[in-house]
């Protein structure tokens, strides 16, 4: 139990950026930040060392935020007038650039999401379809597409 | 020519961009919710996700019905064993309740499945997919036959303590009961679907949230095509409980 504490523990980078990108509120991206690390705890005796762990965290990551639903729902859905920057928790002094890159994700169905995160975070195309369950080729034109739509949003944003 | 060389330049410029962005302004963001060590042990005993839990309470309650049914049935065919006419009724009940019984236990097998983080998302979407377009229309169908082989059931003991036999004296008798069965299967059926339309809907909602126009396609092709083997189904059940009556009736 003290291997996978020390794993989560130093790979809370990754569940940060996840919560951030499918949630706004502070409360929801707590919980779903919890949510994450009690799915991860649990299925670890699974983990069969076959990836790497933070392939394997990511899977279970994105797995739960995908199907994590809140009773209030407070998914962030990248409202026009709701800005990164004036986040009503309070808890932001995030740099501009990145605010306006998170919003433009935001503006993405889930499972592009989910994607563009991994793409962002430089895993290959091969190690995207094997989290996401969809071919290769199919992530590379999915990719392209997310990509152009990010692209957008973001010198939408900028304007 | 030279357009779309530069286009592409200034997309590759950009796309660099976002990935610098992500990977230095992300420094924030990075370490926003940090747990200790503890807190992350303390975790372990965080209650399941509700996702699947109300169907799979549903299960479990039906499931408890079908045992105590099923218990029921042998208890009267040891009291009532001399009572030839109704064999074949008793075996047909149950049939019906040990299959729903195996169909059950193959549910919640199933939801274990649906459970397993680990796998890739697209299957998970997928066996989500499979899951709400074909088992618990089917589950629904299953689940309220509980409600005739109760009424059944309930009617053979009554018979059996007070008449130590059972027949039908009049014609009404026999009205009475195929309609009594009938609605007791509707109102069970009607409940079921309402009480498992929360789960629909969200499940149903999660599909949708992904966009991804094929596993939407799949789902209403899958739906159509169960929507047809529930009226199928449907009459097999009402049938088989139709004859079964008649033969009641004429035994």
């Amino acid at each position: 139990m003290d291997e996978i504490v020390e794993k989560i523990y130093s790979n809370q980078d990754i569940l940060n950026r996840i919560c951030f990108s499918f949630f706004n509120e502070k409360a929801d991206r707590e919980d779903l930040f919890q949510e994450i690390v009690y799915r991860v705890l649990k299925a670890y005796g699974d983990f069969n060392h076959k990836s790497s762990f933070s392939t394997w965290l990511y899977r279970i990551a994105l797995n739960t935020a995908i199907t994590y639903r809140k009773k209030k729902r407070h998914v962030f859905l990248g409202d026009e007038n709701q800005s990164f920057i004036a986040d009503k928790s309070g808890d932001y002094d995030m740099d501009e650039d990145i605010a306006l890159l998170y919003r433009a994700i935001s503006k993405l169905n889930r499972v592009e999401r989910a994607i563009i995160l991994l793409y962002l975070d430089e895993y290959s195309y091969r190690e995207i379809a094997e989290i996401t369950g969809y071919s290769s080729s199919n992530i590379s034109v999915k990719i392209h597409r997310i990509k152009k739509k990010l692209h957008d949003l973001y010198i939408q944003f900028n304007d | 020519m030279i357009y779309i060389y530069n286009l592409m330049i200034k997309v590759m410029k950009e796309e660099m961009n976002l990935k610098k962005i992500w990977k230095e302004k992300n420094v924030g963001v990075n370490s926003k919710i940090n747990l200790s060590r503890k807190e992350i042990l303390s975790l372990r005993r965080k209650r399941e996700s509700q996702l699947t839990g109300s169907v799979k309470s549903a299960v479990i309650t039906g499931l408890s019905i079908k045992f105590t049914l099923l218990v029921a049935i042998v208890v009267f065919t040891l009291m009532a064993f001399e009572l030839g006419n109704l064999i074949f009724s008793i075996s047909v009940l149950f049939l019906i309740t040990a299959g729903s019984i195996i169909y059950d236990l193959y549910l919640l097998k199933l939801i274990a499945g649906m459970n397993n983080y680990a796998d890739n998302f697209e299957s998970r979407l997928s066996k989500l997919n499979d899951f709400l377009s074909v088992h618990i229309p089917v589950f629904q169908i299953v689940n309220s036959l509980s409600t005739p082989v109760m009424i059944i059931l309930g009617m053979f003991y009554y018979h059996f303590l007070k008449y130590s036999k059972f027949e039908f004296r009049a014609v009404d008798d026999v009205i009475v009961f195929v309609s009594v069965t009938l609605i007791g299967y509707a109102i069970s059926y009607i409940a079921g679907k309402y009480s498992l339309n929360a789960f629909r809907n969200e499940a149903r909602d999660l599909l949708d949230s992904g966009n991804d126009q094929d596993a939407i396609a799949d789902y209403e092709a899958k739906r159509r095509k169960n929507r047809r083997k529930r009226l199928l189904i449907s009459l097999i059940i009402l049938f088989t409980g139709i004859t079964l009556l008649v033969l009641l009736l004429l035994a």
